[in-house]
């Protein structure tokens, strides 16, 4: 018995050990959204500068629909922006932005270069409404179903990959409940 | 001569980490004066406290009118964690998101939130994460718990330890009786 007891600290150091390796495998800037399977904020936000596409929150519900929150000043949704022109242009779903503290005329200059994939755009200047979906940093992307709950957000740019393995699949599977 | 070299470089030693944190070593500055070399080390103390008083991020724009309003902005900006930069509350973060978060609280306060309100909107969209303090609540309970349960197995493992010691002290002890009377007969 005394002689397993001599063990005890290399015991709890493995444990403690393996206990922080698990620990630094996980990404502290990935927080879990408590908005998933909540109602999407209500809101409205009036166009960018330079269009004349305004986003409110009833604009979205009704139909599966894709929020993306983006920004120029935002290089990973340059790196993103490809997939959501693809995306826009194979799929049929309702893709809006929120564009984030963005200085007027930026987001539509920035949309001229790279191309446009939103159907509609809104302005959300003082980041009250990334606030309001619990957003931490451009970009970030929620898919909400036809009844307007939130049902998966992406934190980080969408790639290929992404877009192929987790959200196209969920998008088919929440269009064929709504019937659309 | 060795000495002299080895006292030399010695001296300059001393004074260069000085005037490393001042960057005030110009032709002027004279490496020996005890008077300055006194002022210079209060100089870098004296950075020192300043720049730890501008840990906090408030801008003066932010601060609201009302004193009793923005005191308790600043109790709640201190519990709300920058959500962005993990380590800080909004209070000391520069970042933007921390700036819309405390102009957010401060807007709630005006229109005449409570404190648990505005702790609750703020739960409601980024969850528990952006409280720096976590609420005791079922998965939390270990957490908190931990202190107290260490110390209570702390103190039972001294107790074993310090029991058998006195067993062992004792029965060391009967060993020397013993073998005194053994020595003896």
């Amino acid at each position: 018995m005394s002689r397993l007891f001599l063990y005890l600290p290399l015991l709890l150091f493995v444990l403690l050990a393996a206990w922080f390796a698990i620990g630094l495998r996980h990404d502290p800037s990935r927080i879990p959204s408590v908005l998933i399977d909540q109602p999407l904020p209500a809101f409205s936000l009036p166009a960018i500068d330079g269009r004349d596409n305004p986003l409110s929150s009833d604009d979205i519900v009704g139909q599966v629909a894709l929020v993306n929150v983006f920004a120029s000043w935002c290089i990973p949704c340059a790196i993103e922006h490809p997939q959501l022109m693809k995306v826009a242009a194979e799929e049929d779903i309702l893709i809006t932005g929120v564009n984030w503290k963005e200085r007027p005329g930026d987001g539509a200059a920035w949309l001229r270069r790279l191309g446009d994939p939103y159907a509609l755009i809104g302005d959300d200047a003082d980041g009250r409404v990334a606030i309001d979906f619990g957003v931490t940093g451009a970009p970030e992307t929620f898919i909400v179903d036809a009844k307007g709950r939130i049902r998966y957000k992406q934190i980080g740019p969408i790639t290929e990959q992404i877009w192929d393995a987790d959200i196209k699949p969920l998008v088919e599977q929440l269009q064929a409940e709504a019937g659309q | 001569m060795k000495r002299v070299i080895f006292r030399s470089s010695r001296r300059q030693r001393g004074t260069e980490v000085v005037s490393a944190g001042l960057m005030a070593s110009g032709p002027g500055f004279r490496r020996d004066n005890p008077v300055e070399k006194f002022l210079g080390v209060l100089a870098v103390l004296f950075l020192v406290a300043f720049m730890s008083a501008t840990a906090f991020a408030v801008e003066p724009d932010e601060v609201l009118a009302d004193p009793v309003l923005e005191a308790r902005a600043l109790d709640i900006s201190r519990n709300l964690r920058c959500v962005v930069c993990q380590s800080q509350s909004i209070d000391e973060s520069n970042a933007p998101l921390a700036k819309d978060m405390r102009v957010l609280v401060r807007e709630r306060l005006s229109a005449g939130d409570s404190d648990a309100d505005i702790y609750t909107y703020l739960v409601q969209r980024y969850g528990d994460y952006v409280l720096l303090k976590p609420p005791v609540q079922q998965n939390t309970i270990l957490l908190w718990a931990a202190p107290a349960l260490i110390f209570v197995a702390a103190g039972f493992g001294a107790a074993l330890f310090l029991v058998r010691m006195k067993k062992i002290d004792a029965s060391v002890g009967e060993d020397a009786t013993n073998n005194s009377e053994s020595t003896k007969s």
